[in-house]
């Protein structure tokens, strides 16, 4: 792939490396969310 | 001079938990489209769009990431430094919550910048690191962030973690003026500011359009993403209440 001449391998790399680290950031958070709602409602189940 | 709590009014009507997720949730799906908006735009006109520069050529649309990850590095350090002292002076009861939140996004973002600077820097100039003021100054960042994170984990009882942390916060806030002058004061291998400084933007429109672009795509990725851990502070908080009133219940 020559779209971006000499440079698309860094190019890549830098955008690869970006999309990887904010996706991994935000499923983390959606995950992180899920089980703290799932616990909660558990929890609260057990309360009433 | 009137009292903080008129001052800040609006933050103070946060401080009810579940009017915060309420407003929360209405706001939530917005910040997200736009950020996943801003992001295809961004990223077409970063890549395919914006001319090449005349000296580095296509290695200059690293740019693109690596600038708004910089300013989201320092920005986000900034708003947690707020939070400190939200903490500490004004004991708004999100303001823990909030930088708790915020910090391991500050590092992702931090570790971004300096990822994404190194790779720029090969191509640039012949070197992958340079302990130079710039970036070692942001290396002393990431560590910050990584120090506050540990910290969080470190101390159990909550109250006196955000206090620790917020403490930790404030002093580390003295390097973000070092990070931003290190071009300034030091001989650096890095460029010196070249959107924010005295005389205006020295980039050309038809780059600093995809930056701006993208910078803004970043902002609403982190308040969307701060947006979903916050409330999950607050329903891990709430959970650990219940948790222990169920255990004090079951001890008497």
């Amino acid at each position: 792939m020559t779209l971006f001449g000499a440079h698309t391998g860094y190019i890549l790399a830098a955008y690869g490396l970006a999309a990887l680290i904010l996706c991994a950031m935000t499923v983390q958070s959606l995950v992180a969310r899920a089980a703290a709602r799932r616990r909660l409602a558990a929890l609260e189940r057990e309360e009433s | 001079m009137a009292p903080p709590v008129r001052r800040f009014e609006f933050l103070w009507s946060l401080a009810n938990p579940s009017r915060f997720s309420a407003l929360a949730r209405r706001i939530l799906p917005f910040t997200a489209a736009g950020c996943i908006g801003l992001l295809a735009y961004g990223l077409y006109t970063g890549l395919l769009v914006a001319p090449a520069d005349y000296q580095q050529g296509d290695s200059m649309r690293i740019m693109y990431i690596h600038v708004p990850s910089a300013w989201l590095a320092m920005a986000v350090y900034g708003a947690m430094s707020m939070s400190a002292l939200g903490t500490l002076v004004w004991r708004h009861p999100l303001a823990d919550v909030a930088q708790k939140a915020a910090a391991p996004l500050g590092a992702a973002f931090t570790a971004l910048c300096l990822i994404t600077g190194s790779i720029w820097g090969k191509p640039t100039w012949g070197t992958w690191w340079e302990w130079d003021a710039r970036m070692t100054s942001v290396l002393v960042l990431l560590l910050i962030y990584l120090g506050i994170i540990a910290l969080w984990r470190a101390i159990e009882e909550p109250g006196r973690a955000a206090r620790a942390v917020a403490v930790l916060t404030l002093v580390g806030a003295v390097n973000l003026p070092i990070i931003k002058f290190s071009v300034d004061w030091w001989n650096t291998l890095h460029q010196p500011a070249s959107v924010f400084r005295s005389g205006g933007p020295a980039i050309h429109p038809s780059m600093l359009e995809p930056l701006l672009t993208m910078a803004l795509a970043f902002l609403l990725l982190f308040v969307s993403l701060l947006i979903v851990r916050m409330q999950t502070g607050l329903m891990e908080r709430r959970a650990e209440r219940l948790a222990q009133l169920a255990a004090g219940e079951e001890a008497s």
